[in-house]
């Protein structure tokens, strides 16, 4: 059975749908953005069972808005991205960023050998609490920029700011991630590389 | 510790990304199950209740007919000069109700609008 099976069906169509009580249309949005929603909570909180609660909050809010949804106006993921940084963002705010590291990532490459696979999680780990020790909006911008693959124009909307200061962002985050690392360059295998 | 170059450092970040990209955290079933949930639970909630307005009696509907309230002001407006017209006229509109009526009436005032046309057809009937 395939994940997601309307896939030719943008989300935007799948929303009308949904709105109009269409029953598989609320299975393939969930398939299809539940991963992005609880994805981007991860990165952002570092905690899983946070995560969810974000994500279940996010997509609840999506499913209540459907009815009055306008089309043309922006994309359900950027929209969803937003909420989902916006309900971070207030968490992150009451809990005083206590923040633990527990988004177990599960590697999908199976091919590789138990060495390498220990080495990318130990990597992806690593990166996970220098992350967690950036600014939020830094944060956002990185995670977004080159974990979730987006473009600067995209995230500019997202994040509501304009391009230059998306690229502003990313580059202080990516500088203040290298310094961060730089630490542990022999646990995480990079000095065996050069 | 001297830096190292920008070009390495670069690369490391990038490999971390690589990772973390491969390594996206999933949600769990649990997860999926409670976010479909939701969704059902909205959907037949807006199946229950398509519309916010209560179910409209009999007057509402008749009201409804007629154009609203709206409609039943200007109604209301044009009977009201009706019976102004009626219990007040102006004497022209009853010299005019009058006349309709076939009562005589002398006339206030009286405008010949085809002043030859008299003469005209006695000329025609030989009287002259």
């Amino acid at each position: 059975m395939p994940l997601d099976a309307m896939q030719d069906v943008t989300d935007e169509a799948l929303l009308v749908l949904f709105a109009n009580g269409e029953p598989a249309a609320a299975r393939a949005l969930t398939l299809r953005l539940t991963p992005k929603a609880f994805g981007h909570a991860a990165r952002l909180l570092g905690n899983r069972a946070e995560a969810e609660d974000v994500a279940q909050e996010a997509l609840l809010r999506l499913w209540r808005v459907a009815p009055e949804w306008r089309q043309g106006e922006a994309k359900v993921t950027t929209w969803l991205y937003r909420v989902v940084a916006n309900l971070c963002t207030d968490r992150l705010r009451r809990s005083g960023r206590g923040v633990a590291l527990d988004a177990v990532p599960e590697p999908e490459d199976e091919a590789r050998g138990p060495l390498d696979k220990m080495q990318a999680e130990a990597r992806a780990d690593a990166l996970q609490t220098a992350l967690d020790g950036l600014p939020d909006r830094q944060r956002q911008a990185v995670v977004l920029r080159h974990i979730e693959g987006m473009a600067n124009p995209e995230i500019a909307e997202i994040m509501e700011i304009s391009v230059d200061a998306v690229e502003s962002l990313t580059a202080r985050g990516k500088r203040a991630l290298s310094a961060a690392l730089e630490g542990r360059r022999e646990e995480l295998g990079y000095a065996d590389e050069g | 510790m001297p830096m190292r170059d920008e070009h390495k450092q670069g690369g490391e970040l990038q490999a971390a990304f690589d990772a973390a990209r491969s390594s996206r955290p999933e949600p769990s079933a649990n997860l999926m199950a409670r976010v479909l949930a939701d969704a059902q639970a909205v959907q037949a909630d807006q199946r229950v209740t398509p519309s916010p307005r209560a179910p409209r009696g009999y007057p509402q509907q008749w009201l409804d007919t007629l154009g609203g309230w709206p409609a039943v002001a200007g109604l209301s407006a044009a009977g009201v000069a009706g019976v102004w017209l009626g219990l007040g006229p102006m004497a022209g509109v009853s010299d005019a109700v009058a006349s309709y009526l076939g009562m005589s009436v002398p006339p206030a005032y009286s405008v010949d609008v085809m002043p030859g046309a008299e003469l005209g057809l006695a000329w025609e009937e030989g009287a002259l």
